[in-house]
């Protein structure tokens, strides 16, 4: 409830630079050079000191990617991205891998200090006492430090870089990683599977409840370079874990791609609750500069009884194309959904979810919120699949747009496909604006326009931002009172 | 469309390619024809088509029927004041009398432009391949006049049935349209049927389109239709299946305060594959729409339903409403569903749903517990289902007519 | 305190309102009774500043300021209140964030300081005990699967809250039992006081059993027709309002 109040300050506070986290760091930087190659894979290959396996499955990815096209299927339009003109790798010249956080150089410490991160570990995070955040800093390719690694290692757990994974552990990433999303599977996924350069890797222990909260915060700060993360967490059976996301990036006027992959493995029993908050910078009013994220997520649910939930809230990027999944494979297993997705002044949104459902009674429910104002367009695309062997496959779909000016679009592209009878699927849309008789009770009780806008929005959006950890409860609040900052009159 | 003429190899494209060369074209006819022969027939990689793959479906493209045959003796769906009969595509002569206010004559190809203007392959093959039809006009009478065309292919031989016709309702006028499709059971035909339907302002149009082809054959419908201002256009597709049925129904709002309410029932077996395709085009303001279809899937069959809203910038104020509900009868039947909003004006009520599943246990018990044997309690639900759809048209003999039809169709499923 | 002059009022070029004059003094409870269409509501969306009426002709003044001139936030700031005949649904906000964010905006807009959350958890809980209010009702998003009567208990509840000095009630009995009467009557009257002006706009009489009024004016066709003591509405009851649409 207070939170609300926080998002009408926060809304009259701001007043020009709308996007805070549009700073950029002076940091002395090593960069891969322009353009993709071979030899471009071998060098970061090379930089994170790789087994001879891993260069060639990313050799191997590479050369499919060259064979294969970029997708037009969804409703965003944008120039043509030159793949020669990025850099492919960028990290700090301090960042050695550190061993602790006394060896992070401390112009680094303060970027995140600045963004609102806690890389120290006693430090909690603001409001909320008691609660304990492990956090995996990326910045720009490279993982500058993982906290908490050694509590977390006392109960079993691993979380670190996806590089030092590939080094400490690869059994469990030769194991898992791209069974999920395999190398082959769309044009970003396979870019990725050949250059990403860094990543937050998880495992959770059979029987194991992770004792906090893990978290990974992904930074963009060098110019035209690409973010390739690569983000793999294994639920083994029995346990929890409970994740969040967090990426911001400099305001600057060219754009800048982040194709990111996580692949999600739960086994029987097990569950992964993965949440992201996305403010990667939107571009200005003009539709100059901004983030392209273009992200393959998606969850396995292996093992019987098994669970993966989604939670999202896209404010940022110019355009946003990200349809995080679920395979709901192990019978009784269980898919969610949840989304909130904000675009406001040129910011262009395909994003949706599919459920495919496999196993037999496996369930999914999704609950999808688009709001749209400006200039934007904001598309829902989901899939909701049974399988013939799906007998008993549930799913519910509820996908609710909010129109603010009539400048925007507001699109619903869902794909319901049953193949087994017993499947029962439902579905339900909505678009709509916000009621003049919303606005006028509010204002009757003496909100003015912006604070009656921001008031039943998030009312809107409730439903969702419920499913968010209590940390970021209050912080997406905020971002969407900013993000709909001059939406109003 | 991303396929290349390198990719037109099948039988159907071939003999398409050549029923196209085989005539001269102008005009409308030779764009859509150009389209043909440049795209070749949509495959699953085109959106629109994603769930009918017609270049795997069609395995032939059967030439087109140039004898119309003769007038045939059969008993009209409905009471009808004015009766027509289309034989293998070819319109028979318009009966001499004619009701108060009713015009109609015997069109050649080009006739009728309520479509879409954004290309669809199931239009184009009907403006190529069309050899006319009847042209209507129903202009301000006391009586509603119900018009009734009897659509037959007839023969042993596989032939191509292409159609268009045009109806317009004139301002304030008011008139009912009930078409029939059917044809032998045993021989692999195709249909293209169009209707380009006019409705003016204040007019008011019904119309029923009972697709009942034979097993064997493809039939590709398409319907356009435009209205003025407070007008009012109501069609329901009935669609028995046969081997492969389209039908693609355009619908453009031109004028204000006008309604829309498409319905349509598809009640499928066997291995038969339906796909409608529906796109409503709110292109002006505060108009309204009711959007509801029912399928009911036996047997391995598959019922496609593709239903895109469209409310353009302009079109304030619209309140549009879509449904699409599919009832599972069998363990391998399927349904694909694909309800669409584009929506690019703010001030509107707009919303789809859409469901599936099989009967009902808790209904299908407290009847069967109520001593209502098993097939005739799935009767009982299947009927009820169905009817919401049905139940909402005006005239009670068409209600009758269709409801008649579901019924034999449920009796020869479960025989 | 509110003064009405000549005013005209049309929706969609309908004209509703055809020469409204009324004066309301501070502590004085005025009541407007009247058929169904005669433009109660209206007069009272007109005063609370709904933008889909048109004022043609006349004028309002509130405090001795143009309230036309005002947006409706404004006004509610200045002190307008305006109880719902069918008070609006709003999904997802509970009634207690809806209820702080209302009282702060209004302090704000009057420059006083923000109530903390103790203070205003106070203040809510005891005004909401007079009322019937349940804590649960709070909870919940506002008006949502409320009640008739829990409405317009919640409309009253807001009422108390907000302190108005101008309280416009719109048909508050209408759909409440004769138990809801009362407590929404008892609450009403407790916020009678000699700096609080009322406009009680009613079709039935019976509310002006539990809120008794100084002055009873008529309306018909946008106007009004007839005004007098609080006798007047009884008289009303007995004979109906035929007379008067005639007159009208």
């Amino acid at each position: 409830m207070p939170a609300v109040q926080e998002t009408i300050d926060q809304v009259k506070e701001i007043d020009v630079d709308k996007y805070k986290y549009g700073f950029v760091t002076d940091i002395e930087m090593e960069l891969a050079p322009k353009g993709l190659s071979e030899d471009i894979v071998r060098f970061i290959s090379a930089k994170k000191d790789e087994p001879e396996w891993m260069l060639e499955w990313r050799l191997d990815a590479y050369r499919r990617w060259k064979t294969m096209e970029e997708p037009t299927w969804a409703r965003v339009d944008y120039p043509k991205i030159d793949f020669e003109d990025l850099h492919y790798y960028a990290a700090p010249k301090s960042t050695t891998g550190p061993k602790s956080l006394d060896e992070v150089d401390p112009e680094l410490l303060e970027t995140y200090k600045k963004l609102g991160i806690p890389l120290s570990e006693q430090a909690v995070l603001a409001g909320v006492e008691g609660a304990r955040v492990a956090v995996d800093a990326v910045f720009d390719s490279v993982s500058v430090v993982t906290t908490f690694k050694d509590e977390l290692a006392k109960a079993g757990v691993i979380f670190c870089s996806i590089s030092e994974a590939v080094r400490e552990h690869p059994e469990l990433v030769k194991k898992y990683l791209g069974t999920v999303v395999p190398t082959s599977d769309n044009y970003y996924a396979t870019l990725n599977a050949a250059v990403f350069s860094d990543g937050s890797f998880v495992y959770i222990p059979k029987g194991v409840r992770c004792p906090m909260e893990l978290s990974t915060y992904f930074r963009i700060n060098e110019e035209k370079t690409g973010q390739f993360e690569r983000t793999l967490i294994i639920a083994d059976e029995g346990s929890y874990v409970s994740y969040l996301e967090g990426c911001t990036a400099p305001m600057r006027d060219e754009n800048q791609l982040h194709a990111a992959v996580v692949e999600l493995v739960t086994l029987d029993e097990a569950e992964i609750k993965y949440s992201t908050v996305q403010n990667w910078y939107p571009g200005d009013a003009d539709g100059k500069g901004g983030i392209y994220n273009f992200v393959t997520k998606r969850g396995d649910c292996r093992g019987k009884n098994s669970k993966i939930s989604w939670t999202q809230v896209e404010t940022g990027s110019a355009i946003t194309w990200k349809y995080p999944s679920c395979i709901l494979r192990g019978e009784n297993s269980r898919g969610e959904f949840y989304s909130i997705a904000i675009s406001n002044g040129r910011q262009q949104v395909d994003s949706g979810t599919k459920m495919i459902h496999l196993g037999k009674n496996s369930s999914s429910r999704i609950i999808s919120k688009g709001i749209s104002a400006g200039n934007s367009q904001n598309t829902y695309r989901g899939l909701v699949s049974a399988h013939r062997k799906a007998a008993g496959a549930r799913n519910f779909t509820q996908c609710d747009s909010l129109l603010i000016g009539d400048q925007c679009g507001a699109h619903t592209v869902p794909y319901i496909e049953a193949k087994n009878s017993t499947a029962v699927f439902e579905h339900e849309a909505t678009t709509s604006k916000i009621s003049d008789d919303q606005m006028f009770y509010c204002q009757q009780r003496g909100m003015n326009e912006e604070e009656a806008v921001a008031l039943i929005v998030n009312g809107f959006v409730r439903d969702v931002i419920q499913q968010l950890p209590m940390e970021f409860m209050a912080e997406t609040q905020k971002l969407i009172g900013i993000s709909l900052e001059g939406s109003v009159g | 469309m991303t396929a290349q003429p390198t990719n037109m190899q099948t039988q159907a494209e071939k003999a398409l390619l050549e029923i196209l060369g085989g005539q001269p074209l102008t005009g409308a006819r030779e764009i859509a024809a150009g389209r043909l022969r440049e795209s070749g027939l949509p495959h699953r990689r085109v959106e629109e088509w994603k769930y009918t793959d017609l270049r795997a479906y069609l395995k032939d493209f059967p030439t087109l029927a140039d004898q119309s045959g003769a007038v045939l003796t059969r008993e009209p769906l409905v009471p009808a004041d004015v009766s027509l009969q289309v034989v293998n595509g070819h319109a028979q002569s318009v009966p001499g009398e004619l009701p108060d206010g009713v015009s109609i004559s015997v069109a050649k190809t080009d006739n009728g432009t309520a479509f879409h203007t954004k290309p669809s392959t199931t239009v184009d093959l009907n403006t190529a391949l069309s050899n006319g039809g009847y042209s209507i006009a129903i202009s301000k009478a006391d009586k509603v006049p119900v018009i009734f065309i009897d659509h037959i292919v007839d023969g042993t031989e596989a032939v191509t049935a292409a159609f268009r016709h045009s109806i317009t309702v004139e301002s304030g006028a008011n008139a009912t349209l009930v078409e029939r499709f059917s044809g032998p059971s045993d021989v692999a035909y195709l249909v293209s049927g169009g209707l380009s339907a006019f409705v003016g302002d204040g007019a008011f149009l019904t119309h029923t389109r009972v697709v009942n082809e034979g097993p064997q054959s493809s039939h590709l419908g398409a319907i356009g239709a435009r209205l003025g201002a407070n007008a009012t256009y109501e069609p329901f597709v009935m669609t028995l299946g046969s081997y492969l049925v389209r039908t693609d129904v355009h619908l453009t709002f031109e004028g204000e305060h006008s309604h829309g309410g498409v319905r349509g029932a598809t009640l499928i077996k066997g291995d038969e594959h339906t796909d409608m395709t529906l796109e409503v085009d709110h292109a002006a303001p505060n108009c309204t729409s009711i959007e509801q279809f029912k399928s009911v899937i036996d047997g391995r069959a598959q019922a496609v339903f593709q239903g895109k809203i469209m409310v353009k910038q302009i079109a304030q104020k619209t309140d549009a409403k879509m449904m699409s509900q599919g009832l599972l009868l069998s363990e391998n039947g399927e349904f694909l569903n694909k309800p669409e909003l584009e929506i690019f004006a703010d001030d509107v009520v707009c919303g789809h749903g859409a469901t599936c599943g099989d009967l009902d246990d808790n209904l299908l018990f407290y009847l069967l517990s109520r001593g209502i044997p098993r097939p005739v309690a799935e009767t009982m639900m299947v009927q009820a289902f169905v009817s919401e759809a049905i139940e909402d048209t005006e005239q009670p003999e068409i209600i009758e007519a269709l409801e008649a039809m579901v019924e034999d169709w449920l009796a020869t499923r479960q025989a | 305190m509110l003064q009405i002059n000549n005013l005209h009022a049309e929706v969609d070029g309908n004209k509703i309102l055809r020469g409204i004059n009324l004066t309301i003094k501070p502590g004085e409870v005025h009541a407007i009774m009247g058929p169904n269409g005669s433009g109660k509501s209206t007069l009272s969306y007109v005063l609370a500043g709904k933008d889909d009426y048109e004022i043609t002709e006349g004028e309002i003044l509130f405090k001795g300021e143009d309230l036309l001139d005002m947006e409706a936030d404004e006004r509610a700031a200045a002190g307008m209140f305006l109880a719902f005949q069918y008070p609006i649904e709003i999904p997802g906000v509970a009634t207690m964030t809806f209820l702080r964010t209302a009282m702060n905006a209004q302090r704000k807009a009057r420059g006083e300081e923000e109530l903390n959350t103790p203070d205003f958890m106070k203040i809510v809980k005891q005004k909401a005990a007079e009322l019937n209010v349940t804590a649960d009702m709070l909870k919940r998003p506002l008006n949502v699967g409320f009640s008739g009567g829990e409405k317009k208990r919640n409309e009253i509840m807001q009422m108390a809250l907000l302190e108005p000095s101008m309280c416009v009630l719109d048909e508050t009995d209408s759909g409440l039992d004769i138990d809801a009467l009362r407590i929404v009557s008892e609450g009403v009257n407790a916020l009678r006081g000699p700096d609080r002006g009322m406009l009680v706009i009613t079709h039935y009489q019976r509310l002006l059993d539990h809120i008794v009024p100084d002055v009873v004016h008529v309306m018909s066709a946008g106007k009004i027709v007839k005004s007098g003591g609080k006798e007047l509405a009884l008289e009303l009851e007995e004979k109906g309002y035929a007379d008067y649409v005639n007159a009208a």
